[in-house]
């Protein structure tokens, strides 16, 4: 019941008065004419016109490079059945960058002929330099945005097509938009995606339930439908893709139709039978997954819960795809300070994934250790999230130890550590501290030691879950331990020095 | 191995006439393989889990199903702001939950901080 004024005051926000100026948005990451066709139809049949990021124009050169990139693909599986998938992949990729100049297999390129293999690389190289032309997906949101707001207009859906972890998008050409593009996006451009009504995102992964709550809370908590798949994705090649953009999109709007005329919200069970009464929504390749104002409908049961293998996979592979924010000698990522982005997003997969204990295919050994990692990480990521309030309570705490080792630092000659006053960048502290480190070794071995000793904590935060029986759960016996207590993740928790 | 692992702190023990101190994992092995002249041994003391750690994810939500209403409450958090949620309640004082909870009733909030310490 808490829900109904927040769904009454949806429906009225998203009425159809309200969208007489409202536009479909689409990122179209692949290009993919079919889907734009079928959004074209939802978008015609609500009077409303598309705008497309890319821009629409660059698609006939896209698909012609795609088409003749898999017919090359096909022909060769065909011609060297002795080759594996992904060598016969590889070698169309270095044609594609390389074009004559591919030196990979010498049969190869002589069965093809160097003018058809520049010609790939041409039309290769025209598409690339295009997309750099435009900029980052990053930047054509931003300008689109502005583009749309001088306009007057606002997005009503928005369909968002790519290849996706789950929370960070990729096309196949050199699109890219981070799950912390798109929160600096929401930042940057909130209108973008607070105005959305109904929002279908078409990657892999993106309605599995740890990332369904980063689209549907962190991203697009006004829409009345997000739409897409728990599991893998159709391609957009197979009509079933287009099909469910045409069928979910009219359903969301008969939904929204017909609770504006009923004026209350919508009987949970007749919400579930609808969808599950769409052909493309129940299939068992690829089990659609929608979220009607807060109630979330499965294509098939147990969508989310039945491979517990997956979501371990996954981890382990989202861990090692953030391996920039927490590589400890060569980060380059600082966390975002909006809330974590796909730090954020990782956390939650973290600690929504299913005991590791039901995931079959680990082996009866490894699932403690599982466990362990997960609890080591969110120990770390949380720590990492914060980073900002992290640092300054750090430096707060230490101040006098700070400003001692920095005389020392700079009696050696080696200059200060980085201020850290709450906005100092990670990747620049922890460069600093590899650098100071290496450099005392040979200047001060002794006051490495300290230097280390002072600083530790804050290299390596980690977590304090466990205390060595009858030890202080105190701050310096955490910080001892080279542990970062957990409530200094609170903004200003230390005052004084200590 | 464990002799193997004597084996390779024998030169330690040698140097070690300033005291070496030698701490073991009990489960693994004898304090007594290591001991020797001037060595000092001793276990490892078991790691204990921290009452204010983050919670596991099914003792969390069983703690935060015991308070009547509050699960509809926190139904727009996602997983890391329920955990720090569970934390801070665990560790902070009502009157700082209040204001860091608003929309939260005092009197759920109260509930739910008894029902943690009883845990």
């Amino acid at each position: 019941m808490r829900l109904l004024p927040l769904i009454l005051a949806l429906f009225m926000l998203f009425s159809a008065a309200a969208h007489a100026k409202g536009v479909v948005l689409m990122l179209n990451m692949n290009y993919s004419s079919a889907e734009l066709k079928a959004v074209e139809e939802q978008a015609a049949a609500r009077g409303q016109r598309v705008e497309m990021v890319p821009p629409k124009e660059m698609i006939a050169d896209v698909e012609t490079l795609f088409a003749k990139r898999n017919a090359l693909q096909a022909e060769l599986i065909k011609g060297f059945p002795n080759e594996t998938k992904p060598r016969i992949n590889s070698a169309v990729s270095g044609i594609m960058r390389k074009g004559s100049a591919w030196d990979g297999s010498a049969e190869l390129v002589a069965s093809l002929g160097s003018e058809r293999m520049d010609e790939l690389a041409e039309l290769t190289h025209k598409v690339f330099a295009q997309e750099e032309q435009k900029g980052s997906l990053y930047d054509q949101l931003r300008r689109k945005a502005a583009e749309l707001k001088a306009k007057g207009d606002r997005v009503d859906t928005f369909v968002i097509s790519s290849h996706s972890d789950g929370s960070n998008l990729t096309g196949e050409t050199n699109n890219r938009l981070s799950a912390d593009d798109l929160a600096r996006l929401k930042h940057e451009s909130p209108e973008l995606f607070d105005s959305p009504r109904h929002v279908l995102l078409l990657g892999c992964y993106n309605l599995t339930a740890p990332n369904h709550k980063v689209w549907r809370y962190d991203l697009f908590p006004g829409a009345s439908m997000l739409a897409g798949f728990g599991l893998r994705a159709p391609s957009r090649l197979d009509p079933t893709s287009s099909d469910f953009i045409r069928q979910t999109l009219s359903t969301g709007r008969k939904l929204d139709g017909e609770m504006a005329k009923a004026g209350r919200p919508l009987d949970p069970a007749y919400v579930d039978s609808v969808f599950k009464s769409l052909k493309t929504f129940t299939t068992k390749d690829h089990p659609g997954v929608a979220d009607y104002c807060f109630q979330m409908v499965e294509g098939q049961p147990d969508t989310f819960t039945h491979d517990c293998d997956k979501q371990w996979e996954d981890l382990f592979l989202q861990k090692k795809k953030l391996e920039d924010y927490w590589s400890l000698r060569d980060p380059y990522r600082d966390p975002t300070t909006d809330g974590g982005g796909n730090l954020r997003a990782f956390y939650n997969a973290l600690q929504g994934a299913c005991p590791a204990e039901d995931a079959k295919s680990l082996p009866q050994e490894e699932k403690k250790l599982a466990e362990r990692f997960r609890v080591t990480m969110r120990e770390l990521v949380i720590r990492l999230i914060y980073w900002w309030n992290v640092q300054h309570n750090f430096s707060t705490y230490y101040e006098r130890e700070i400003r001692d080792m920095n005389a020392s630092l700079n009696h050696e000659g080696i200059g200060e550590m980085p201020k850290l006053d709450g906005t100092m960048s990670r990747v620049e502290f922890v460069n600093a501290f590899n650098q100071g480190y290496d450099l005392l070794g040979k200047a001060n071995p002794g006051l490495q030691k300290e230097f280390y000793r002072l600083y530790a904590p804050l290299f390596f935060l980690k977590g304090e879950d466990t205390v060595a029986q009858g030890e202080a759960m105190d701050v310096e016996s955490t910080l001892s331990r080279k542990a970062i207590p957990f409530h200094w993740i609170e903004g200003t928790t230390v005052v004084r020095k200590r | 191995m464990r002799k193997f692992l004597v084996l390779l702190l024998l030169p330690l023990l040698s140097i070690a006439e300033e005291g070496l101190q030698v701490e073991v994992n009990p489960k693994v092995y004898a304090p007594k393989d290591f001991q020797g002249k001037g060595v000092k041994t001793g276990k490892i003391p078991p790691r204990v889990r921290r009452a204010d750690r983050i919670p596991d994810k099914s003792n969390r939500e069983a703690a935060f199903a015991c308070v009547p209403g509050l699960t509809e409450d926190l139904a727009k958090m996602d997983e890391l702001d329920r955990d720090i949620f569970y934390v801070r309640a665990k560790t902070k004082e009502l009157k700082e939950l209040k204001t860091l909870y608003p929309s939260i009733g005092e009197k759920k909030l109260a509930l739910l901080q008894q029902k943690l310490k009883e845990k």
